[in-house]
C-alpha cells in the first residue's frame, strides 16, 4: 500500500531532510504532502487524503500539540495516525501526546532504521489485552539505544552501586514504572545522550530519569490505551541503594531485565496498584 | 566527529576555532539549504540581542531567541552537524543561566562564532 505522508515543520530544510531519510526506506510513498505549521496542516489533511503525519512540536502559528488535539476533535482527521519529531525526547509535554494517541515518537535526527521501527509501531501494535507484561517492558528497553537483547547468563554481575527511577501514574489504572541499573550504565548513557565526558554520578543519575522518562512515555501509552484515554506522569523520584540488594531481587525476574552489548544490565518493572 | 568544547560560552571562556567545524560526510546538496538556513536563522538572532541589549520587547526578544536556537540546534542536528548543535545546546544553557545584562553579549558571540564556522564550511 502507497502512503501519503505529511511532514509538519517550520523547516524547510528540516522537511527536506526527514523526507530524504523516508525515501531511504523500502516502502512505497503515494504523496509527500509538506506543511511549516499546524494550521496548515490542518488544512492540507481536511483537502487531501493523508495515511500518515509526522510533525513537529514547537512550531509558530499553531504548534503540534495544538494541531494533534483539534486532528482528535474532528471524525474526518481522528484515526490519521501521528508521529511526534521532535528534539523533546524527556519532556512531560511529549509523554502527555503518547498517551493522547500519538502513535509514536521519533527523535530529530533519526536514521531509515528508526523510521521503519516506527512504521511497525504504527500498523503493527500489540495486542495489549494479550501481550505479556514482561515482553512488553523488554520492548520497551529494546527501543532504548545501547541496549540491545543478549542471552542471559547464570551469573548476573552486580553492578558496584545501584541506582533506580521511578514513575507512578495515575487514571483508570494506577501504578508506577520502576527503572533500574549499574552507575556504570547510567555513565555510559551520559556520555552517549548527553556527549558528556568523565559523567559525574549526577550526571549518571539524570541520564537514568531520561531513559525513564522515554521508556514510561513509550511504554504506558500501550498498556493503558484500551482502558484509560489519559493519566498523569508524576515528576520522577531517583534512589540509589548502595548495598545492591534491590539489584538482585530486581534481577530474579529474568523477564524484566536485558543487557546491553557491553554486558551492563538493566531492567524495567511494572508495578500495577489496580 | 570531533569533540570541541564549547563550555566558555557560558562563562566568557575561549571557544575552540570555528575552523574545526567538521561537514557531515552523508550531507550532499542539502549544505547548501543548511548554510542559507542558518545564516538566516542567525542574522534574525542578531536582531534579536540587540534589541534585548537596547531593552525593547524583552519578553518577546527572549522568546525570539529561545526559538532561534532551538531551531538551529534542530536543524545543525538534523543533517549532522553536531558540532554546531552542542553549541546551540550550551548556549540555550548560557542564556538560561547568565543575568539579562550580559545576554546579548553571549548571544553576539555566539553568533559570530556561528557565521564563521559557515564561512569556512562554504568555502
Amino acid at each position: 500500500m502507497a502512503l501519503n505522508i505529511l511532514i509538519v515543520d517550520d523547516s524547510a530544510l528540516t522537511r527536506k531532510k526527514i523526507r530524504r531519510i523516508i525515501e531511504m526506506v523500502d516502502f512505497e510513498v503515494g504523496r509527500f504532502f509538506e506543511a511549516g505549521n499546524g494550521a496548515e496542516a490542518l488544512k492540507i489533511l481536511d483537502e487531501s487524503s493523508t495515511d500518515l503525519v509526522l510533525a513537529d512540536l514547537n512550531m509558530p502559528e499553531m504548534g503540534g500539540a495544538e494541531m494533534i488535539r483539534r486532528m482528535r476533535t474532528n471524525e474526518a482527521t481522528k484515526s490519521v495516525p501521528v508521529v511526534v519529531v521532535s528534539t523533546e525526547s524527556n519532556t512531560t509535554r511529549v509523554k502527555e501526546l503518547l498517551v493522547e494517541g500519538v502513535k509514536d515518537y521519533l527523535h530529530k535526527p533519526f536514521t531509515p532504521e528508526e523510521f521503519r521501527a516506527t512504521l511497525q509501531t504504527v500498523w503493527n501494535e500489540p495486542d495489549v489485552e494479550t501481550k505479556d507484561v514482561s515482553e512488553g517492558l523488554i520492548q520497551a528497553l529494546e527501543t532504548m539505544a545501547f541496549v540491545t537483547l543478549l542471552p542471559m547468563d547464570d551469573e548476573l554481575a552486580a553492578p558496584d552501586e545501584t541506582i533506580l527511577a521511578e514513575m507512578d501514574f495515575m487514571g483508570p489504572r494506577n501504578g508506577s514504572i520502576r527503572i533500574i541499573a549499574g552507575l556504570d550504565f547510567g555513565r555510559i548513557l551520559a556520555e552517549n545522550i548527553g556527549n558528556l565526558d568523565n559523567p559525574s554520578r549526577e550526571d549518571a543519575c539524570d541520564a537514568l530519569k531520561e531513559l525513564s522518562n522515554v521508556t514510561c512515555g513509550l511504554f504506558l501509552p500501550r498498556l493503558t490505551s484500551t482502558t484509560a484515554e489519559s493519566f498523569t506522569v508524576s515528576v520522577p523520584r531517583l534512589q540509589t541503594c548502595d548495598n545492591s540488594s534491590q539489584w538482585h531481587a530486581f534481577v530474579e525476574d529474568r523477564g524484566s531485565v536485558v543487557s546491553n552489548v557491553e554486558g551492563h544490565l538493566v531492567g524495567t518493572r511494572l508495578i500495577m496498584k489496580d | 566527529m570531533k569533540t570541541l568544547d564549547f563550555s566558555g560560552i557560558r562563562n566568557s571562556g575561549p571557544l575552540p576555532s570555528s575552523d574545526d567545524v567538521e561537514i557531515p560526510s552523508d550531507i550532499g546538496d542539502l549544505l547548501e539549504d543548511y548554510v542559507e538556513s542558518t545564516e538566516s536563522m542567525v542574522d534574525e538572532l542578531e536582531q534579536a540581542a540587540l534589541a534585548l541589549e537596547a531593552g525593547q520587547g524583552c519578553l518577546e526578544n527572549a522568546a525570539a531567541v529561545r526559538r532561534l536556537l532551538h531551531k538551529i540546534k534542530g536543524e545543525a542536528s538534523m543533517v549532522g552537524f553536531d558540532q554546531i548543535a552542542e553549541f546551540c545546546h550550551q548556549a540555550e544553557f548560557a542564556f538560561e543561566e547568565l543575568p539579562e545584562r550580559q545576554r546579548p553579549d553571549m548571544l553576539l558571540r555566539f553568533k559570530d562564532w556561528v557565521w564563521d564556522a559557515l564561512q569556512n564550511v562554504k568555502e
